[in-house]
């Protein structure tokens, strides 16, 4: 009550000035809306080992322009971890030297069925009355955390202006609190105060004029730039005995195997085991088995997540999922594990965050960490990442989305904590070997072009609901584009489609209409038919990284005949440019009647920051120039 | 709204005779023994039977109506299992699913039939919607899924539409509409050969039906206007025999038109009209 006592004088201090827009329209004149205050206070009590959690939150903007009324729709996500008890919202709209209060009185819940197929996670949304240049809206929400590992994060800075920041938590003396700091350099100031307060500890962040984050493309995840901190409850006391709770991984292990440790002990489906059989017969190393299997799963079992209160921690039985035939990460993995048990193998149940999640598992050892689950096996001394829930991920490769990152694995009652290496980028190509006939000024060519690893798979899957021959020849068009965008296939055919280990090749016939230059007896034309490369520049003034989904290497090499009668009057020069990050190599040469010409490029990078980007962007723009170098053939 | 509720009235008040029968859905149900039989198997998926079956219906004096629509599905990759494996039965909230049954009948002819219990429900208090939903188990390659579902909801005759033809080829499509005998309807196709029929042998209830044997799909086309060019059924209540009454014509249109864009003044604006027009003729 006290709490409320003091926002509400404040507001009424702040609301009672007019001058508000004013002031903070010079302030930010570029920005439509601003935070005034942000207040979060979150109590945790204890009572004979029983936690109770409860968040308040109140936010109070400022419109700065007449784009308000955009802002009008607000909503709210709950669920039953993380439920909402109350709220209150109302809007303000200035009138004279005050503002006239309208206080929402409608509330729509839904069912949120965006994420998941089913799960917990409701929507309250409501729309702030009468939101004009200068309104203000004002928020109240009281929030129930469930479980003491679900402690959210408190951002110290946002993708609008926060004015005053404070947050404030009062915990009981017995529960042992420790704070993760993340990024907090690129906010101002934060002061930090602690003190006992009768049974508690009190623990309070304030902050004044944070400046809004700008939001860019492929940028990293949002918990990758904004300063916030992390509090974790490591342990607490009932009855004068210290119980641990989140104390490092092995706490947040020990609470995951709890919840793994009982699935799969029914008997196994007979079938199931029947197919076991079938899928690893003949099979003759375990890694071929496994293989069997993770191909299995990954056609057979499709995609479809159940996300219901702990049902979102523990994986479904491998007989239900093998009879639904369907399932999420965890129900993929478990039925996988089973799968490998009853052939006699072992993998390992393995939980992953995606690289959306920044955190090392030291780093952050709670649920917030991760957010997928995959299988393990270990063979021959390597590590196999097996992510049933995907299609034509070979077995050396694990999904793209987890490369780089952490991996939780299973062993019993202990763990292992393994990185997951980011693919090579000679594994993930494009090889193309293209001739190109003259013909007035037109190209006619064909091409054979050859792709591998995370590049043959997108494809795949843009493939697999291109379903008409004339649809799959313009996905063609675009994807195998070349010279300019009269490039048109005129026939194809296809090798390895849909194939989980072999390289999918396409063969086509194609033309290139009005390319070449015809000037008196010279003939022109600009080899670098194989552009793409260049819409990796990014904008001078990005501020942050950008992120890409893997490695690729690039092969192109074009043949060009030498029309009859005709002599080559000049060829650029081979180029070789490239850092460790991004190389390109262009070579041209004579052989014969023909002319070739080479383009290998190599990105070795999934993230490029700022000043990687800048090194980057220098190769770019020497490739540019040297794409713009024709060759020049001379009538004998 | 009060026109809507008046010609209700005015259905109720003329047709007590028609409510004898029972509604035709109480007698519907899926074969028992299913048989199948696929005709294209080179395609990535079939419609085997796509059914429609709507009744207008006196219930309690009131004009209801009970919507069915059931599809036989025979699916056969992956990317149509997954689009095909999840089903959404959104209804308005003032109206109820009578009946939802789901199976799987697998390449062996296995039937997995979906327990009630895992028909989820949903609600979204801003549209006013609920959803019945739920996922097909046991959906391998070549499987046929099947579904039905009726919903009693506030009947809607001033113009309905039933989509024939979709992006994938369909063995057998059927519609059928049911009315009390007093009630006449007017059918039109588009873009189809065939066309909606009276079945004259039908005594206690009115019956048109249509049926269309062997479709082709429609590709969807870029920018092309797909839903104006596939095959489809429109349908209207035209006229209630009992009293004589065009129900649905333009000129019912034209005034409901009317009075949305031309409504009275209130007793408060009429007040200011007049103060006006006093000013005004003070001031001449």
């Amino acid at each position: 009550m006290k709490k409320y006592t003091f926002i509400l004088s404040l507001f009424l201090a702040w609301s009672a000035n007019s001058q508000d827009l004013k002031k903070y329209k010079k302030l930010y004149p570029n920005d439509d809306v601003i935070r005034l205050q942000q207040e979060i206070v979150l109590h945790i009590k204890l009572d004979n080992g029983t936690f109770s959690i409860k968040k308040d939150v109140f936010e109070e903007d400022l419109y700065l322009n007449n784009s308000a009324n955009y802002n009008s729709k607000r909503s709210l996500n709950y669920a039953t971890f993380f439920n909402l008890d109350t709220i209150e919202a109302s809007s303000f709209s200035p009138q004279d030297d005050t503002y006239t209060e309208n206080k929402v009185t409608n509330f729509n819940k839904k069912n949120n069925l965006n994420d998941s197929f089913y799960d917990d996670s409701k929507e309250l949304s409501f729309i702030y009355p009468k939101l004009a240049k200068g309104s203000k809206t004002q928020l109240k929400l009281q929030y129930s955390i469930k479980n003491p590992r679900f402690l959210n994060a408190f951002f110290f800075g946002d993708f609008y202006p926060v004015i005053r920041n404070k947050v404030t938590i009062i915990a009981d003396k017995d529960i042992e609190l420790i704070f993760k700091p993340f990024h907090l350099k690129n906010a101002p100031k934060i002061t930090f105060k602690k003190k006992k307060k009768g049974k508690n500890y009190e623990y309070t962040w304030s902050q004044l004029n944070s400046e809004k984050f700008d939001i860019e493309a492929d940028a990293p995840s949002y918990r990758s730039i904004l300063p916030h901190i992390i509090p974790i409850i490591t342990s607490y006391k009932e009855n004068n005995e210290t119980k641990k709770l989140l104390n490092g991984v092995g706490g947040l292990y020990s609470w995951y195997y709890s919840l793994v440790e009982n699935i799969n002990k029914e008997d196994t489906d007979q079938a199931l085991v029947a197919l076991v059989a079938e899928l690893t017969q003949g099979k003759t190393s375990d890694l071929e088995k496994v293989k069997a299997l993770y191909y299995w799963t990954q056609k057979n079992i499709k995609y479809i997540a159940f996300e219901y209160a702990l049902g979102g921690f523990i994986p479904r039985e491998a007989n239900d999922v093998f009879q639904k035939k369907y399932g999420d990460c965890k129900d993929n993995s478990s039925i996988l594990y089973k799968m490998l048990e009853i052939a006699g193998l072992e993998g390992n149940l393995t939980w992953i965050g995606t690289r959306k999640i920044p955190y090392t598992y030291e780093e952050v050892p709670t649920p917030a960490v991760d957010n997928h689950m995959i299988l393990s096996y270990e063979y021959n001394n390597k590590t196999y990442y097996l992510d049933a829930t995907g299609r034509y991920i070979q077995i050396d490769y694990p999904s793209s989305f987890i490369q780089g990152k952490e991996a939780l694995i299973a062993n019993g009652k202990s763990y292992k904590i393994k990185k997951i290496p980011v693919i090579a980028a000679n594994l993930n190509t494009i090889t193309d070997s293209t001739y190109l006939k003259i013909s007035g000024r037109d190209i006619i060519g064909s091409s054979q072009t050859k792709l591998s690893g995370y590049l043959k798979n997108n494809l795949f899957y843009n493939l697999e609901n291109t379903r008409k021959e004339a649809a799959v020849k313009e996905l063609y068009n675009k994807r195998f584009s070349k010279g300019s965008n009269k490039f048109l296939i005129t026939s194809f055919t296809e090798e390895n489609k849909f194939s989980y280990e072999e390289d999918f090749l396409v063969r086509y016939n194609f033309t290139i209409q009005d390319y070449v230059q015809n000037i008196g007896s010279e003939i022109f034309i600009n080899p670098h038919i194989n552009n793409s490369i260049l819409g990796i520049k990014t904008k001078k003034d990005r501020k942050y990284a950008i992120e890409f989904d893997y490695k690729k290497q690039y092969s192109y090499t074009n043949t060009i005949e030498i029309p009859e009668g005709y002599t080559v009057s000049y060829i650029p020069t081979s180029v070789s440019l490239g850092t460790e990050l991004l190389s390109v190599n262009l070579s041209y040469s004579k052989v014969n009647n023909t002319l070739v010409c080479q383009q290998d490029v190599v990105f070795n990078f999934i993230n490029l920051s700022v000043a990687a980007q800048q090194k980057v962007n220098a190769i770019i723009e020497q490739t540019e120039k040297a794409f713009k170098e024709v060759i020049v053939l001379q009538k004998k | 709204m009060n026109f809507i509720k008046s010609l209700i009235l005015l259905l109720c008040i003329t047709s007590n005779s028609s409510a004898q029968t029972s509604p035709f859905y109480k007698s519907y149900d899926w074969d028992t023994n299913p048989n199948y039989v696929i005709e294209a198997s080179d395609k990535d998926m079939i419609a085997l039977k796509e059914k429609v079956v709507t009744e207008f219906f006196f219930e309690d004096q009131n004009l209801t109506e009970y919507y069915l629509e059931h599809k036989v599905l025979w699916l056969n990759s992956d990317d149509r299992i997954e689009e095909y494996n999840k089903v959404y039965l959104p209804y308005a909230s003032n109206a109820s699913l009578v009946a939802n049954k789901a199976r799987v009948i697998k390449k062996t002819g296995e039937i997995i039939v979906l327990d009630a219990s895992k028909i989820l429900q949903a609600e979204n208090e801003e549209t006013g919607s609920k959803y019945n939903y739920f996922a097909f188990e046991g959906i391998e390659k070549g499987s046929i899924i099947e579904y039905y579902y009726v919903e009693k909801r506030r009947p809607k005759y001033q113009g309905a539409r039933v989509d024939i033809e979709s992006d994938y080829d369909k063995q057998f499509v059927e519609f059928d509409l049911y009315a009390p005998t007093n009630l006449l309807f007017n059918f039109k196709s588009f873009n189809l050969e065939t066309a909606v029929v009276k079945d004259e042998s039908s005594t206690e209830k009115l019956h048109w039906q249509f049926a269309v044997k062997d479709l082709q799909g429609i590709d969807r086309e870029e920018q092309a206007p797909y839903t104006a060019a596939i095959g489809y059924l429109m349908y209207k209540l035209h006229k209630n025999t009992a009293n004589n009454t065009i129900i649905t014509s333009y000129n019912e249109v034209a005034q409901n038109l009317y009075a949305f864009y031309y409504p009275g003044y209130t007793e408060e604006e009429n007040k200011l009209i007049e103060k006006f027009a006093l000013i005004f003729i003070s001031l001449e």
